[in-house]
C-alpha cells in the first residue's frame, strides 16, 4: 500500500566533550548515519517504501570548544532505498551542517520547536539523544525532554525519543519502571524519565530480535560506546513499525495542531498537551492544572495512553441508567486509568524533592482535563462517524457550515470557572468521574470542522458564537488549514496574542487541534 | 477610590502580588486559645506558618517556587514593630516566594499512621516562626511599618494587583484610635488596580465557634472583633468568584475578616490557577 508524502525523520542530538577527558570514544555522526542507512535498507518495509530519510544533526556541549548556537535546525535528506542513488556520498560532511547549542535543554527545545513547526504529514520521527550524562538530572533538561516527547505528534504521528548514556559505570538496556526503581543512580532515573515508552509493537519487534522486554520498557540505554548500543536497532524497529502500510489508508483529514504557553512563559512551562495520530485517526488534548506539580507529565501520560488505547464508552451517570450500569462503567474507567497512574509516578524526580514544599506538593498529585476523538471505520468519506470523550473544561467543538453545532462537555462560555473537574493521579475517584464523563458518537459531514481546545480558547470560541462575533474566528480556522505550516503557526500566535491583549482570551496556555475532512471532489 | 482588582498575578509578566503578614506577639497572646490547650500565641504562630505554607504551596511547581509574590512578615509586641522576615530582593527588602521558601526550617511531625514498618509516619513540613509573646500591642506601629514598605512596593509595581495585608491578632491594640488611623493610611496605599486590602484574623480566648467573612458586625461577640471588622476591607467582587470556587463561604459584601478560624483560609483568596481538588465534583 502506498504511503504518499511520508518522509521518515531522524534527529540526532549529541553531547560534545573532549575525548581525552571523557575516557569514552566520541560518537561519530557519520558512522551513526551509515549504520542507520545500512540497517534501514536491510529492513523489510513492504513493497512501497519511502525513498528518503530526513536527518537533522544537533550538538551541544559544556566546554569552551563548542561553538555558539546557530539558531535554527539544519536538515539534509538522505536517499535510502534506491540502490542507485546514495546522496550521502554527495552531501558535505553532516558535521558541517549541524546546528550547535550550548546547553542540552536549548538543544532539546530547538529540536522540539523545529518539529512542531514542520509541515504536517504523518511522518514518523525518531530522536536519538547521545549524552555523557552531564546535563541529565536537571529540571530544565527534563522539562525540555517532556515537550520533545510530544512535539513529533505535530507532524501527525507520535514520535520516539531515545536516550543513550555513554558510560562505563552502569549497564542499562531499555529498562522498565521496576528496573529503574531498583537503581540508585540519579542519571539513570533522569534519562529514563526523558525517554519515550517503546510501545507495544516496537517492544514485540525487539523481543523477536532477542531483546525480551515488556511493553512498558522505555527507550533508554547506558552503554560504553554508541557502536555497542542497541539503540540503532530500536530506531530501525521504530521506523519499520511506523512505516507499516495501513490497509485502505488515505489522507482524508486536514489537521492542524497548535500549542502556545501563557504570555511571558516559555514553551517548556506549558502544561497543555496536544497529541495527534493521523494514522490511527486519534486526537487528544489535555490541560494540566496550573497549581499542581507535574501536571504536564500527567496530561502527557493521559494523552499518550488515549492515543494508544482510547477510553471505554462511558456515558454520564446523570442520565437514566439501568441498575448496576454505573458500577460497571466505573470499573471500566478504573481499568483504563490504572496504567496511566502507574506511568505518572516514575515521571517525578522524587530523589530531588528534598524540601517539604516540593515533596508535599508532588505527593498531593496532579490533575488534568481531557478531550479526545477517534474516527470510527466508515464507508462514506462524506459522512464520517467519530466518537468523542471529554471531562473538565477541555472541549470538542463541532462546527457545521460555519455555525456552532455542539460543544462538549461545556456548551456555554459562562460555564467556565476556576474549578474544572479533573482526572487526578490519586486513585479512587472513578465513581465521581462517571457522573461527569461524557462520551458520544456523532457524524462529521464534509463541510464540518472539529476543534479540540483547552479552556482559554474554547471559552473564546463559544463567546464568539454567543455574541455573533465569530467571522474573525472562521477566518482564522480557514487560514490555519490552508496556510503553510510556519505561516499558520505565526498567524495563530498573532491571533492569540492580540485577543489576550484585548481581553478576549485569558492569559492561559492554549492547546488547539483543528480537523476538517479533505474535499476530494469527484 | 475602589479599584477593579482584576489584574492577574503573573510572575512571567512582572506583575507579582504582595502579601504582608502582621503577627501580634504581645503579652496577651499568652492566654489560652478558647477551649484549646494551646495559647493564642501558639495559634497565631500556627496561623502564620499555615498561611506562608499555603502561599508557598500555591507557588510551587515541581522543583521550583515561582515568584508570584513578594512577602513580608512584621511582628509587634515587646520590641515594638519589627521586621521578622526581611532582607529579600524585592522592594523594601520584601522576599520573593522562592526566598521565603528557602528560609523555612524543616519540621518533622509524627502522624497518627503507621509508616509500614511499625513506626509512626513522619511528615516534613515548613516552619518559619515559633510562638513569642511579651509586652504591649503596638498595632499602629506595625501598620505604619507595613505602609512604608508597601509605598515602596507599589511605586515599583504600579500595575500589579494591590497588596494584601493579613493581620493576625487578638484584637487588643494599645490604643485603638491611632491603630484605626494607621489602618486607614495603609488601605490608601494603592496600585492602578485598587487600594491595599487589609484582612484580619482574630484569635480570641472566647472559645466561641468560628465566624468567617461576615457582612456586618451583628453576629460578632465582643468589642475587639467588632473593631477588627470595622478596619477590615471588603472582599472585592473580582475575588468573590475565586473564593466561592475554593468553597469559601463568602457572599457579596463579605469582609476579609475571620474570627477563631485558620489564617490559611484567607490566603485561599490568592489562588493563582486551577487547583487539584476533589471538591470540584461536589458543585
Amino acid at each position: 500500500m502506498n504511503r504518499p508524502g511520508i518522509v521518515p525523520v531522524f534527529a540526532l542530538i549529541f553531547e560534545e566533550v573532549d575525548p581525552s577527558t571523557s575516557g569514552i570514544p566520541s560518537p561519530s555522526p557519520e558512522k551513526i548515519i551509515k549504520r542507520l542507512h545500512s540497517d534501514l535498507r536491510s529492513a523489510a518495509f513492504g513493497e512501497e517504501r519511502p525513498n528518503k530519510l530526513e536527518i537533522a544533526i544537533v550538538t551541544y556541549g559544556s566546554d569552551n570548544s563548542v561553538p555558539a548556537s546557530t539558531g535554527g535546525i539544519v536538515t539534509f535528506g538522505l536517499t535510502i532505498f534506491q540502490e542507485e542513488v546514495e546522496t550521502a556520498h554527495h552531501d558535505p560532511s553532516p558535521l558541517d551542517r549541524r546546528s550547535s547549542f550550548l546547553t542540552p535543554e536549548s538543544a532539546l527545545m530547538a529540536v522540539a520547536t523545529w518539529n512542531m513547526r514542520q509541515e504536517q504529514s504523518n511522518s514518523p520521527v525518531f530522536i536519538l539523544h547521545i549524552t555523557y550524562g552531564k546535563g541529565a538530572n536537571s529540571a530544565a533538561v527534563e522539562r525540555a525532554a517532556g515537550i520533545l516527547k510530544t512535539a513529533s505528534c505535530f507532524r501527525g504521528a507520535p514520535g520516539c525519543v531515545c536516550n543513550v548514556w555513554l558510560t562505563n559505570d552502569t549497564a542499562v538496556l531499555f529498562p522498565t519502571d521496576e528496573d529503574v526503581e531498583a537503581q540508585s543512580n540519579p542519571t539513570v532515573k533522569s534519562l529514563f524519565r526523558m525517554s519515550s515508552p517503546c510501545g507495544e509493537a516496537v517492544a514485540e519487534s525487539l523481543g523477536s530480535s532477542g531483546i525480551t522486554r515488556l511493553a512498558t520498557t522505555r527507550c533508554f540505554e547506558a552503554a560504553p560506546s554508541i557502536s555497542a548500543s542497541s539503540a540503532m536497532k530500536l530506531a530501525t524497529s521504530f521506523f519499520a513499525e511506523a512505516l507499516k502500510p495501513t490497509a485502505g489508508h488515505r489522507e482524508d483529514l486536514q489537521v492542524a495542531a497548535f500549542l502556545m504557553p501563557k504570555e511571558g512563559d516559555a514553551l517548556d512551562q506549558c502544561e497543555d498537551v496536544v497529541i495527534c495520530d493521523k494514522n490511527k485517526h486519534h486526537f487528544v488534548i489535555s490541560d494540566g492544572a496550573t497549581t499542581a506539580s507535574y501536571s504536564a507529565e500527567w496530561a502527557r501520560s493521559l494523552c499518550q495512553h488515549s492515543i494508544e488505547s482510547p477510553p471505554p464508552v462511558v456515558v454520564s451517570c446523570n442520565l437514566p441508567l439501568s441498575e448496576g450500569a454505573c458500577d460497571n462503567m466505573a470499573v471500566q474507567l478504573k481499568a483504563w486509568l490504572d496504567p496511566v497512574m502507574q506511568y505518572w509516578s516514575p515521571e517525578i524526580p522524587w530523589e530531588r524533592l528534598v524540601r517539604p514544599a516540593m515533596f508535599n506538593k508532588a505527593k498531593v498529585g496532579a490533575g488534568a482535563t481531557i478531550a479526545g476523538i477517534e474516527f470510527l471505520k466508515s464507508e462514506s468519506i462524506d459522512e464520517r462517524r467519530f466518537r468523542g470523550w471529554a471531562m473538565g473544561d477541555s472541549c470538542v467543538i463541532h462546527l457545521r457550515k460555519n455555525q456552532l453545532l455542539s460543544s462538549r462537555p461545556i456548551a456555554q462560555a459562562a460555564q467556565f470557572n476556576y474549578d474544572p473537574r479533573l482526572l487526578m493521579t490519586r486513585p479512587g475517584y472513578e465513581e465521581k468521574y462517571i457522573l461527569y464523563w461524557q462520551s458520544w458518537e456523532e457524524t462529521m459531514m464534509i463541510d464540518d470542522v472539529l476543534l479540540l481546545a483547552t479552556d482559554a480558547f474554547a471559552e473564546f470560541v463559544l463567546r464568539s458564537f454567543e455574541t455573533a462575533h465569530h467571522l474573525e474566528l472562521i477566518g482564522l480556522i480557514n487560514a490555519l488549514l490552508s496556510s503553510a505550516r510556519i505561516a499558520a503557526c505565526e498567524r495563530f500566535e498573532e491571533f492569540v496574542r492580540l485577543n489576550r491583549k484585548q481581553g478576549g482570551i485569558k492569559n492561559d496556555d492554549v492547546g488547539l487541534i483543528v480537523i476538517k475532512p479533505f474535499d476530494h471532489g469527484c | 477610590m475602589p479599584g477593579t482588582y482584576k489584574q492577574q498575578i503573573s510572575a512571567s509578566k512582572n506583575l507579582p502580588g504582595c502579601l504582608v503578614l502582621l503577627l501580634d506577639q504581645s503579652g496577651s497572646m499568652s492566654e489560652q486559645f478558647g477551649a484549646d490547650k494551646r495559647s493564642k500565641a501558639v495559634a497565631a504562630a500556627r496561623a502564620v506558618n499555615t498561611a506562608l505554607e499555603e502561599l508557598v504551596d500555591q507557588c510551587t511547581s515541581g522543583e521550583s517556587v515561582r515568584n508570584y509574590f513578594h512577602v513580608g512578615v512584621i511582628g509587634y509586641g515587646a520590641k515594638a514593630a519589627q521586621e521578622l522576615l526581611g532582607g529579600g530582593s524585592g522592594p523594601a527588602g520584601l522576599l520573593t516566594t522562592s526566598e521565603l521558601e528557602s528560609k523555612a526550617q524543616i519540621e518533622e511531625i509524627e502522624k497518627d499512621e503507621d509508616d509500614g514498618t511499625g513506626k509512626l509516619k513522619i511528615e516534613k513540613r515548613s516552619k518559619w516562626f515559633d510562638p513569642v509573646y511579651s509586652g504591649g500591642t503596638p498595632m499602629d506601629e506595625a501598620l505604619k511599618l507595613a505602609t512604608e514598605k508597601l509605598q515602596k512596593w507599589v511605586a515599583t509595581y504600579p500595575n500589579s494587583f494591590p497588596p494584601i495585608v493579613l493581620n493576625i491578632t487578638d484584637g487588643e491594640p494599645n490604643e485603638p484610635k491611632p491603630a484605626e488611623l494607621a489602618a486607614q493610611g495603609l488601605r490608601q496605599v494603592c496600585t492602578n488596580d485598587g487600594d491595599t486590602l487589609l484582612f484580619n484574623c482574630h484569635i480570641s480566648a472566647s472559645g466561641l465557634a468560628a465566624i468567617k467573612y461576615p457582612t456586618s458586625d451583628q453576629a460578632l461577640p465582643d468589642e475587639q472583633s467588632k473593631w477588627l471588622f470595622s478596619i477590615s476591607s471588603d472582599i472585592p467582587d473580582s475575588m468573590l468568584k475565586k473564593a466561592q470556587d475554593a468553597k469559601l463561604e463568602v457572599v457579596p459584601g463579605s469582609r476579609g475578616f475571620v474570627y477563631n478560624a485558620a489564617g490559611g483560609q484567607l490566603i485561599k483568596f490568592l489562588r493563582i490557577g486551577t487547583v487539584v481538588s476533589a471538591s470540584s465534583f461536589d458543585q
